[in-house]
């Protein structure tokens, strides 16, 4: 088991996050993650880069770079796009007041990625792109 | 995500959705949910035995299926609906869920998808249910 980093560079769209999802399974397999945690990990991801895809770029062809890594007995995975600056942690919850079948439905996607994940954490990186980090707390790793 | 459709004559014809696979995409299985409501099926079990996970994109695609399947049986109205979901005891009596897994169950969950979703764990009930 390696604890490098890996890193994927995608086209946001359909295919582009299919090979996200193959990529991530095997990154974090590699890294030592329970099945679990695999799963977790790729639910919240997949919906944290359909957003970039569907709200970011609104459709059009964009990079996604993801890079994932062990960070001690945690698991982090860093999503960097070009899409206009948006800060996904800012997200209000979806309105408690309103059954699920009377809500529209979409608009989970980051409840869904705060749900699965310890952490989500974004920055402004110094070149001007979004970065969003979804931290895997441990006890993930597995001998 | 693989999908087979299967047509059973329980009590009332039920149509069996087994899905093998994640579902990631809202488009398949919309699009097979017509094509199966379009072909006169109104009542529809999925059978979520083999999906190890559901992103919201599946789960728009279940509320679009229950919103396909209503019916505007007065037991289905909208006041009828707002008071069931009042007292909490609204499920929808035309779509059902087959052994979800833990994690999708917890998908289910966090969307409140499970309160109007009845959940079965055994296929021979579940089709009986309808």
């Amino acid at each position: 088991m390696s604890d490098g980093e890996r890193t994927l560079l995608i086209v946001a769209d359909p295919a582009g996050l299919a090979a996200l999802r193959t990529f991530l399974e095997a990154a974090v397999s590699e890294l030592g993650a329970a099945p679990a945690v695999v799963v977790d990990l790729l639910v919240a991801v997949n919906e944290a880069a359909t957003n970039i895809m569907v709200h970011g770029y609104c459709g059009r062809p964009g990079p996604i770079e993801a890079r994932v890594r062990r960070s001690g007995a945690a698991l982090e995975v860093r999503l960097r796009d070009r899409a206009p600056l948006f800060d996904p942690t800012t997200v209000p919850p979806p309105r408690a007041d309103l059954h699920p079948v009377l809500r529209p439905p979409g608009g989970m996607g980051v409840q869904m990625a705060r749900h699965f994940t310890d952490e989500l954490r974004y920055r402004v990186t110094p070149d001007g792109e979004n970065e969003l980090t979804l931290v895997k707390a441990g006890p993930p790793i597995v001998a | 995500m693989e999908l087979s459709v299967t047509q059973v004559q329980g009590q009332v014809p039920v149509t069996v959705f087994k899905i093998k696979g994640p579902i990631t995409s809202n488009v398949e299985l919309e699009e097979q949910a017509q094509a199966a409501y379009d072909a006169g099926a109104r009542k529809i079990l999925l059978d979520m035995s083999d999906v190890p996970y559901i992103a919201t994109y599946g789960l728009r695609a279940l509320h679009f299926i229950f919103t396909l399947l209503r019916t505007d049986a007065p037991e289905e109205s909208d006041e009828a609906m707002r008071q069931g979901i009042r007292a909490g005891t609204f499920v929808s009596p035309h779509l059902k869920l087959l052994k979800p897994s833990n994690h999708v169950l917890e998908a289910l969950k966090v969307a409140g998808y499970d309160m109007f979703l009845e959940i079965h764990r055994d296929y021979g009930k579940a089709l009986a249910s309808f």
